[in-house]
């Protein structure tokens, strides 16, 4: 099956401005998101599918995984950045885990527009809620082609 | 906590034993195979990515020259096999292989640089190394320790592609008072 067709982003740094905002993204959290997780990331830790185990460590549910949180993040920064932005850099609070049952909801925006040696970067950050309140944040570093063409560098 | 194969391997002992471990390194290990398109589709299907780096082989070659890997899959790719035939087994990290007295682990954050693309058929290597071990805090979910590694991984051309910071808090799930 093809995903989406959806027409790539082209975001460049000379448009973006603090405070911009991103595009909400909602997800539900079902035991199967939570198996196909330990498949994807190739991660069996038994709290990310072992309810009991789960509740044995203080955990409402079986919750999801930092890696799934690493995709998650990417994903909604990437539908913002486009395709063709490097992530240069992602940092990650966990807050309290996302277990079965949880809806999650995103809110992100655009902290800064900055050029570090000669790179043309945005620092982004985004918030994951559900109904127990924030659940983890993240804050991605993006390179983003400049408007006149210049080649986005990777380090 | 009834006993459960976490497959963390979790060794114990005091914070003293777990100090002397800062700075201590791995030896370089391979990510069990070359970077698989397949591991990439079952991510991107995971968090609903329709990036066409990912998914679109005339773009991404276009782009990228080739189909690139999630950032997000770095980690993945040196997670280990839980059997082997006849082989070693190892963690997932050298985080739990530090002595400390907690019984479980949960993860708390992450630091994640990103140097160079990673493409489809590449192979990587790793080495990861012990950054620091906190004294004992509390949190909600019990006592314990902060324990901060680094994972560098290299391309097979010998270019470090990444860098990858985690914090894992290793915490005592039942307080010692209330054990049998």
């Amino acid at each position: 099956m093809s995903p989406p067709a959806t027409t790539p982003v082209r975001r460049l740094w000379e448009e973006v401005q603090a405070g911009d905002v991103l595009p909400e993204v909602r997800m539900e959290v079902t035991l199967r998101r939570c198996v196909l997780d330990a498949a994807a990331t190739r991660d069996f830790f038994p709290g990310h599918h072992d309810r009991d185990y789960a509740r044995g460590q203080n955990v409402r549910d079986v919750y999801l995984n930092t890696m799934f949180f690493h995709g998650f993040f990417d994903r909604v920064g990437g539908e913002w950045a486009g395709p063709e932005a490097w992530l240069a850099r992602r940092r990650l609070d966990m807050v309290a885990p996302v277990c079965v049952g949880d809806t999650m909801r995103t809110e992100g925006r655009v902290l800064r527009r900055y050029e570090e040696d000669g790179r043309a970067l945005v620092d982004v950050e985004i918030l994951v809620f559900t109904d127990k309140g924030l659940c983890t944040k993240a804050v991605l570093t993006y390179a983003l082609r400049r408007a006149d063409g210049t080649p986005i560098r990777f380090a | 906590m009834a006993y459960v194969d976490t497959g963390l391997h979790l060794q114990y002992g005091s914070f003293e034993e777990a100090r002397a471990w800062i700075g201590s390194e791995t030896p370089p290990r391979d990510c069990e195979d070359e970077i698989e398109r397949s591991q990439i589709k079952y991510f991107c299907s995971l968090v609903e990515d329709g990036n066409p780096s990912y998914w679109d082989e005339e773009w991404a070659r276009a782009h990228w020259g080739g189909i690139l890997a999630p950032p997000g899959l770095l980690f993945v790719w040196s997670m280990p096999l839980l059997w082997r035939p006849g082989g070693e087994m190892r963690p997932p990290t050298i985080a739990t292989q530090i002595p400390l007295p907690g019984d479980t682990v949960i993860n708390v954050s992450t630091d994640s640089r990103f140097l160079r693309p990673v493409l489809a058929g590449d192979r990587l290597s790793f080495v990861e190394r012990v950054i620091d071990v906190s004294a004992e805090k509390k949190t909600q979910l019990g006592a314990g320790h902060f324990i901060t590694t680094e994972i560098t991984y290299r391309n097979h051309r010998g270019e470090v592609v990444g860098v990858h910071r985690n914090v894992l808090f290793r915490y005592r799930s039942t307080p010692e008072e209330a054990r049998p």
